[in-house]
């Protein structure tokens, strides 16, 4: 457990309570995120796994206040530093977005203006916050080109978004997030639409500028590979809610809430698994236009008794730092299923 | 003896080089390279490569969407050549094609009923109430009810319109049927549910499947055979866990560390993988050597000049490199 050393340095990112809505009709409200609670310590790296319409990609826009009408936040708080930043004025809020918390998004290629040189687009990032020379710009993006990996930085400061590979964009895009050496970097599956070898290459690349910067890290992503291999702490959503967190060792070896079972139970591994066939989760996601009361997973889980169907199980500690929304936690050891440690 | 439902030998798909005002060809690119393989009656054979090197052009000659440059396609024994046009036709409504996007699959205009009915009808059963049977009878195979439908394929769920599009290739009986990423677009919950039910139907109905994927996570479960491809050659071809085991290819070998799991998460393994930084080869240029000798950290002279052939290194373990013996 030598990660728990460090574990105990201080929060930078506190989300408490947050809920953001989403307005679709005059009647009608979609709950997207519907009271996430987590926090994220100084230079660590949390992995938010869940799948599509489980509100991980609107929590990030949520701590951004980048969600796009018709949604809003509904309640909750989010405090940066110290500071509750869904109440500071929009344009303190500006001086935060890129400066001390940025962004990436999945598509490297929507990323860029295709009519602007890399040179420009990367200078235009560092003078919005920090205007001055451009002299000093270079010098910079030079370097936080160095950062991830990218050598040659004079060559292709002159050069267009669409001369380069979908990877090596993702790879310009790291850097220009990282050029003003932000507290906090939300990566939004990062390598969702990149192939294998080139998603291990940017995994390679963020890890490597976590490592040499001691920058905090939140990965989206709906690969639990990815999780595993690159976060310290993991936490999983599932119908806008939390239902567990742990750092990653724990979550693995010990998942305590069904749906996270299930999910490793589940997802395709290298590893070999005991049986012939995967154990899957019956059922599909709800609609989020109208979870069913009490317990999301309810229907969908095997264990489930008429509690859940009532009410919502609140986020207990069901162990050091383990965190899990479950009336009745369970105990399962993964070796039961995978050839795995 | 070995009963083998599709085969094809040394297939070349070759695409024209188009240069200057008037379109002129200057040149030919193979973007399928001589690529062999044999598909046993009710086994599934993977293919797996990343995106680009011509395993999605590979499902389109074997279906005959498009044509082959050069190469034999053998369905039952028979060459695709020497079919008459009606025994194409037989053939076609033998093999059925599982497509990744499932919003495309299906007409949008067109209810579920209506999409699963019309391979039926162009398949020669005019009777309705027989028609509806089967509709039904597949539907409930994939799990699905009846209420489906009457609905639109925008109402589904992604998960459900996959169902459906399986239902679609199943209600005309097929043989083979060829899935193409089937679960890449899916949930990570649902994911196990669809390779769950490929693998019972396929034992159900005797299906031979061909699968093709991008990572070698997916197929682990479901694959008899594997074959990895890369710039459009078969680089690695093996029986299922001897891929896993003793992966001979560096290319195939950079793939299962590239592939991130579990395991290694729990061992702290970084993400650092055994590439050269170049980029792969222009195909419309001549190769010389080896396809994969610009990001091979073992590449020499030898493999820049002289193409490897494919040697056996152990039964049924076809490898495409020189140092293939070697096992570095």
């Amino acid at each position: 457990m030598e990660n728990r050393t460090e574990n105990t340095g201080e929060v930078i990112l506190q989300v408490k309570n947050l809920k953001t809505y989403f307005k679709t009709g005059p009647h009608k409200v979609v709950k997207a995120v519907e009271g996430v609670n987590f926090s994220l310590k100084k230079g660590r790296v949390l992995g938010i796994i869940g799948e599509s319409g489980s509100g991980k990609s609107v929590t990030a826009r949520s701590i951004l206040r980048i969600v796009e009408s018709p949604g809003y936040i509904a309640d909750g708080e989010v405090i940066f530093k110290g500071q509750d930043i869904l109440k500071i004025p929009e344009k303190e809020m500006r001086s935060i977005r890129g400066n001390e918390i940025s962004m990436i998004f999945q598509d490297p290629t929507t990323s860029f203006n295709p009519y602007m040189t890399i040179g420009k687009q990367l200078a235009e990032a560092y003078n919005a916050h920090s205007p001055s020379g451009s002299e000093k710009a270079k010098k910079e993006i030079l370097r936080v080109l160095e950062l991830v990996g990218i050598t040659n930085g004079e060559e292709i400061l002159k050069k267009y978004p669409c001369e380069f590979s979908a990877g090596f964009r993702q790879r310009i895009f790291i850097a220009m997030s990282m050029i003003l050496y932000p507290d906090l970097l939300i990566a939004d599956e990062p390598t969702t639409s990149l192939g294998i070898t080139i998603q291990a290459e940017i995994i390679e690349a963020l890890s490597e500028v976590q490592k040499q910067t001691g920058i905090s890290i939140m990965i989206i992503t709906h690969d639990f590979g990815v999780v595993s291999q690159f976060s310290d702490d993991i936490f999983v959503m599932y119908a806008g809610r939390c239902v567990e967190s742990a750092p990653k060792k724990d979550l693995l070896r010990n998942p305590k809430h069904p749906y996270t079972i299930g999910l490793i139970r589940s997802v395709p591994l290298l590893e070999a698994r005991k049986t012939k066939r995967l154990k899957s989760i019956p059922g599909f996601p709800p609609d989020m236009s109208n979870v069913p009361e009490g317990c999301p997973f309810a229907s969908r889980c095997e264990y489930a008794k008429p509690i859940c169907h009532k009410e919502v199980p609140e986020l207990k500690n069901v162990g050091e730092d383990h965190m899990c929304a479950c009336h009745f936690p369970l105990d399962y050891d993964v070796s039961e299923d995978t050839e795995l440690g | 003896m070995k009963d083998i439902i599709l085969s094809c030998e040394e297939l070349v798909k070759q695409y024209p080089v188009k240069k200057g005002l008037f379109n002129k060809v200057v040149g030919q690119k193979n973007i399928v390279d001589k690529v062999s393989f044999e598909l046993e009656k009710g086994k599934t054979l993977a293919i797996v490569g990343e995106s680009g090197c011509g395993k999605t052009v590979l499902t389109r000659v074997l279906l005959g969407i498009e044509d082959k440059t050069d190469g034999i396609i053998r369905f039952d024994g028979k060459s695709v050549d020497d079919m008459s046009s009606s025994e194409k036709k037989n053939m076609r409504s033998k093999i059925q094609m599982i497509f990744q996007d499932t919003l495309g699959s299906l007409h949008p205009r067109m209810s579920i009923r209506e999409s699963l009915e019309e391979p039926l009808i162009l398949n020669g059963v005019t009777d309705k109430s027989e028609r509806e049977k089967i509709i039904l009878d597949t539907l409930s195979q994939v799990g699905m009810s009846s209420m489906f439908l009457d609905r639109y394929p925008h109402q589904l769920s992604g998960g459900q319109r996959q169902r459906i599009v399986i239902a679609r290739c199943l209600v005309v009986t097929p043989e083979i049927i060829f899935a193409d990423e089937p679960i890449s677009a899916l949930d990570v919950s649902l994911q196990a549910q669809v390779i769950n039910m490929l693998m019972d139907l396929q034992e159900k109905y005797k299906l031979s499947m061909l699968l093709i994927a991008h990572d070698l996570a997916v197929v682990r479960q479901i694959a008899d055979r594997i074959m990895i491809m890369y710039f459009g050659q078969i680089v690695e071809s093996a029986p299922g866990s001897e891929i896993y085991k003793n992966a001979r290819h560096p290319y195939t070998k950079v793939l299962l560390k590239a592939a991130p799991s579990i395991s290694k998460g729990l061992e702290d393994a970084g993400f650092d993988i055994d590439l050269k930084p170049g980029d792969i080869p222009d195909p419309s240029q001549k190769m010389e050597g080896c396809p994969f000798c610009t990001k091979c950290i073992y590449a020499d002279e030898h493999c820049m000049k002289v193409k490897p052939e494919a040697r056996e290194v152990a039964p049924g373990h076809m490898v495409l490199c020189h140092k293939a013996e070697q096992n570095l």
